[in-house]
């Protein structure tokens, strides 16, 4: 990690990130940008008797002014911004409540009709009581978190960036933390010059305050006390594939495909089925 | 789709005409830099060019040329010059030409425009975050 650390910093002091104003990750100030995307995917849901989230018609909004940002659910201040780094207070609303509800806006616009086929509870398990099962519709209802912290962006050259961000809930549902961090790389051809590929490696940390308020198992759940669970802080790395192909200023069709190997201290929780968390979608894209 | 912003820069053969300031004999100084501007593409990009720089006067004189206040050019005795400065820059930059008192000769800004107005900052979050 030391020597990846030393890498990047050698290479961002020989090459110069820029503002490209025909690459997506450069946006016009003070102008508000809609977008939709109409396609088809999926955000898988790693819980028991949690269904999956279904990808459709999304919405995509952003504004950003000579400070202030707003993507989607994150809102944000820069008080620092060079060509190389940028520094920011974020608030954003914790993703961990969408496993546990419909009503995440996360979840707007995605259609129920696809939960009955892709939503179907796991049969029980066949070792006769040695794992422990609890499906999310037996526990109490898990509340929203907005989270609040501070985010640093570093260009490291125009075509890779890390970014990291601690977080804190502001509104006291789980008392504790989160983090991450992840290096972003753009790929760019000469030959199609439409399209661009990025690759995201990164890592989701939770404290464990957070795993337990959404993880863990306490008597409010479970009354009998058979399945309690509490267990520590947990990091989850990630991969991301994302493409994008320019099919005219407004229209564009794009792929995104992750996994997100989840921590043990997430996966032995009786709540939690699976090992991943797998996003796909393709479709199309149109910017208003 | 990443360039060099040199790539953007496109010069403006402009002339640009004396502009004599607080010299002794401010009247027998001409002072020229050409070009005067440079064209960027957007507004905070910076330029890279070459400017020429010449200057002539009725008598030799000693005397320094000044980007901002970096001392880039020094000529003694003489009553006429010419040199080529290569300058990278972000904002309008202001030469001068000095005496040895620190007084000014001659003055001439080196304008940056930006082609769009419109001005641009870096994503700080992926676009459909949702993924």
């Amino acid at each position: 990690m030391k020597y990846i650390f030393l890498l990047l910093l050698c290479l961002s002091s020989s090459l110069y990130a820029q503002c490209n104003v025909e690459n997506e990750e450069c946006i016009a100030i003070d102008e508000w940008q809609f977008s939709l995307a109409l396609g088809a995917g999926v955000i898988t849901n790693p819980l028991h008797g949690g269904k999956n989230i279904p990808l459709i018609l999304i919405p995509n909004f952003s504004y950003y002014g000579e400070n202030f940002f707003i993507e989607n659910s994150v809102l944000g201040y820069s008080f620092i911004e060079e060509s190389h780094i940028a520094v920011s207070l974020i608030s954003q609303v914790n993703r961990e409540n969408a496993f546990f509800s419909r009503w995440h806006p996360s979840n707007i616009f995605v259609t129920e009709r696809f939960n009955s086929a892709i939503g179907v509870s796991p049969p029980p398990s066949e070792d006769n009581g040695e794992e422990i099962e609890i499906s999310l519709d037996d526990i109490e209802k898990r509340a929203w978190a907005i989270d609040g912290g501070l985010q640093i962006n570093w260009f490291v050259t125009n075509k890779t960036d890390v970014k990291a961000q601690v977080l804190h809930d502001i509104n006291s549902v789980y008392n504790g933390f989160n983090a991450q961090i992840e290096i972003n790389h753009f790929l760019h051809f000469q030959q199609v010059d439409q399209a661009i590929v990025k690759l995201t490696l990164g890592g989701n940390w939770q404290s464990s305050e957070q795993v337990n308020y959404y993880y863990g198992i306490d008597t409010q759940d479970d009354s009998s006390g058979s399945a309690l669970y509490q267990t520590t802080s947990s990091f989850s790395p990630y991969i991301k594939l994302f493409g994008h192909y320019q099919l005219t200023q407004q229209w564009a069709v794009r792929v995104n495909l992750s996994r997100e190997f989840l921590s043990s201290s997430l996966t032995n929780s009786p709540l939690v089925s699976e090992d991943t968390l797998d996003t796909f979608f393709v479709g199309v894209t149109y910017v208003f | 789709m990443y360039s060099k912003t040199g790539k953007y820069c496109y010069l403006l053969l402009i002339f640009c005409f004396i502009k004599p300031v607080n010299s002794t004999e401010p009247s027998q100084i001409e002072f020229s830099i050409k070009p005067i501007a440079c064209v960027v593409k957007q507004a905070g990009d910076a330029c890279t060019m070459t400017v020429k720089v010449h200057w002539r006067a009725k008598l030799p004189i000693n005397s320094c040329l000044y980007q901002e206040d970096e001392k880039t050019f020094c000529w003694q005795d003489k009553s006429e010059a010419m040199a080529n400065l290569a300058i990278n820059f972000k904002e309008n930059m202001m030469f001068t030409l000095r005496d040895e008192g620190n007084n000014i000769f001659a003055q001439q800004e080196v304008l940056i425009n930006s082609s769009s107005s419109k001005k641009y900052r870096r994503r700080l979050r992926s676009s459909w975050s949702l993924f």
